[in-house]
């Protein structure tokens, strides 16, 4: 509970000052953004490792391929939609675009053995 | 001369012992499952007798711990995955309007759906494999255990268990090995690819196939129904009469001690009734112990599918959750072959042991 107080402060803080920050510099409004952001989603990973370490052990397939693909997906999203959200708010809604779009194909490449997993499945159903 | 040599050399002959080479332990033609069970669990068939109580309650303890263990990794797989979505949907403001929402929903139904398929098609196979070992066990059973009720003073039986009850297994082994099961497949493939294709529903197909299904295992339960029954009919009436037709002629044409010679008979067959109701005991604890892990196992998938399905429900996993319970209604249908050929034979043999006691 104290860790969220100081988080929500610090979020509170950190808004104020690029608002100040952004009447005078907006390019420099938009770097403080993007490093606060970074912060955030550190301190937030740091957070949730017990958590993944307890649904590696739930699961038994922390070495697994599959498992580890859809930690992967779910952590490219998170990633692309910070950075498409930070590039809309600095008013670059192309590039916004643009990540998702990246984001999209990056978690498509990292399905792709999920995808010949079931591929190969359908096979030997229909064998 | 020459005859007292031969007699010695034919005395020489007669004196060495000889003898078949056998192994140590004999597995009195049983399944290697059910040695198998015997020596991990009974101690061998021999020591069988002197199981107590206890020891039965934990043997049988330890057999189900055994099979829940790959049905208990599943579910924990699945949850992980659902768990780990609904907590990617939870840190994220607003998931439904994500852009990248709907590519992280596609990589967590195709891990989900590898985790749950990969066990059951490997349950097929093994459900296949083990109802060819049974009716294997059941060509060799049926004739030993028709020739014990021919001793019995049941031939006609013998010969109607011989003859309509093993051509019935031996059918409906082979059309649930050569259809049934293969359709099973295809059932579950349009299960997957209906949940992972929003553009073409495939459930209306799939339900289709399941109903084929259902409606092919149903005709062979009733035609087998149909078989146990005028089996019952044809073999009881004949050998009571035989029986009684075969008392009556002794005990009028043996004089002075035929009435009780009639007697005998009766008694020697009641000794010989303990026989045939042993050895079909023991054919129907074979089928128990070949059906009852894979049973057990069946039973553990479906309850930890179903519960996979509550949770991809309560995680907002709407597809996961439908393809699960498609995955439970195969279950379903396993547990119905399954429990419907072990029934076949139980009560084919506990309809024979019972005929003419």
């Amino acid at each position: 509970m104290g860790e969220l107080v100081k988080i929500a402060a610090m979020a509170v803080v950190a808004a104020v000052l690029i608002s100040v920050l952004n009447q005078y510099s907006k390019t420099y409004a938009v770097v403080a953004t993007v490093a606060v952001c970074c912060l955030f989603l550190l301190y937030s990973v740091r957070m949730l490792s017990p958590l993944l370490d307890m649904l590696a052990r739930l699961s038994d397939t922390y070495s697994s391929a599959d498992f580890g693909c859809v930690v992967k997906a779910v952590g490219i999203a998170i990633v692309t939609q910070g950075a498409a959200d930070i590039c809309a708010d600095a008013g670059q809604g192309a590039v916004a675009g643009r990540v998702v779009l990246a984001g999209k194909i990056a978690i498509v490449a990292v399905t792709l053995p999920l995808f010949q997993s079931l591929v190969e499945l359908l096979a030997e159903l229909l064998r | 001369m020459k005859k007292i040599v031969a007699l010695l050399i034919l005395m020489l002959m007669l004196a060495v012992p000889v003898a078949a080479a056998s192994d140590e332990r004999e597995d009195y033609g049983l399944p290697q499952q059910v040695s198998e069970f015997l020596d991990k669990y009974g101690e061998g068939a021999e020591k069988l007798q002197e199981l107590t109580p206890q020891g039965l309650w934990e043997a049988l303890l330890r057999a189900l711990k055994e099979q829940l263990q790959r049905p208990l990794k599943m579910f924990y797989q699945l949850a992980a995955v659902l768990v780990l979505a609904a907590l990617a949907k939870a840190m994220t403001a607003d998931w439904a309007n994500m852009q990248v929402g709907r590519q992280v929903d596609m990589a967590v139904i195709l891990a989900s759906f590898l985790f749950a398929c990969r066990p059951l098609l490997q349950l097929l196979s093994e459900i296949g494999e083990m109802i060819l070992e049974c009716k294997t066990f059941v060509v060799s059973f049926v004739p030993v255990f028709a020739t014990v009720m021919a001793t019995c003073g049941q031939p006609a039986a013998g010969a109607v268990y011989t003859g309509f009850f093993l051509s019935s297994v031996v059918v409906a082994a082979t059309l649930i090995t050569g259809v049934l099961l293969p359709f099973m497949k295809i059932y579950m493939a349009l299960n997957i690819s209906g949940g992972l294709s929003s553009a073409v529903d495939l459930g209306g197909l799939a339900a289709m196939v399941s109903k084929f299904i259902k409606w092919g295992l149903g005709l062979i339960a009733t035609v087998f129904g149909a078989v146990i029954g005028l089996q019952s009919l044809l073999a009881g009436a004949a050998d009571s009469v035989a029986l009684k037709a075969g008392k009556f002629l002794i005990g009028s044409s043996v004089p002075v001690i035929g009435g009780a010679v009639s007697d005998a008979i009766g008694t020697v067959y009641a000794g010989l009734k303990v026989v045939k109701g042993t050895a079909g005991a023991a054919g129907i604890c074979a089928i128990v112990v070949l059906f009852a892990p894979l049973l057990l196992r069946c039973l553990a998938y479906y309850f930890s599918l179903s519960l996979a399905a509550a949770a991809a429900t309560v995680t907002g996993n709407g597809k996961a959750s439908r393809v699960f319970g498609g995955f439970c209604e195969c279950l379903e249908l396993y547990i119905s072959i399954l429990i419907f050929f072990a029934v076949m034979i139980i009560l084919s043999t506990a309809l024979m042991i019972s005929l003419g006691n």
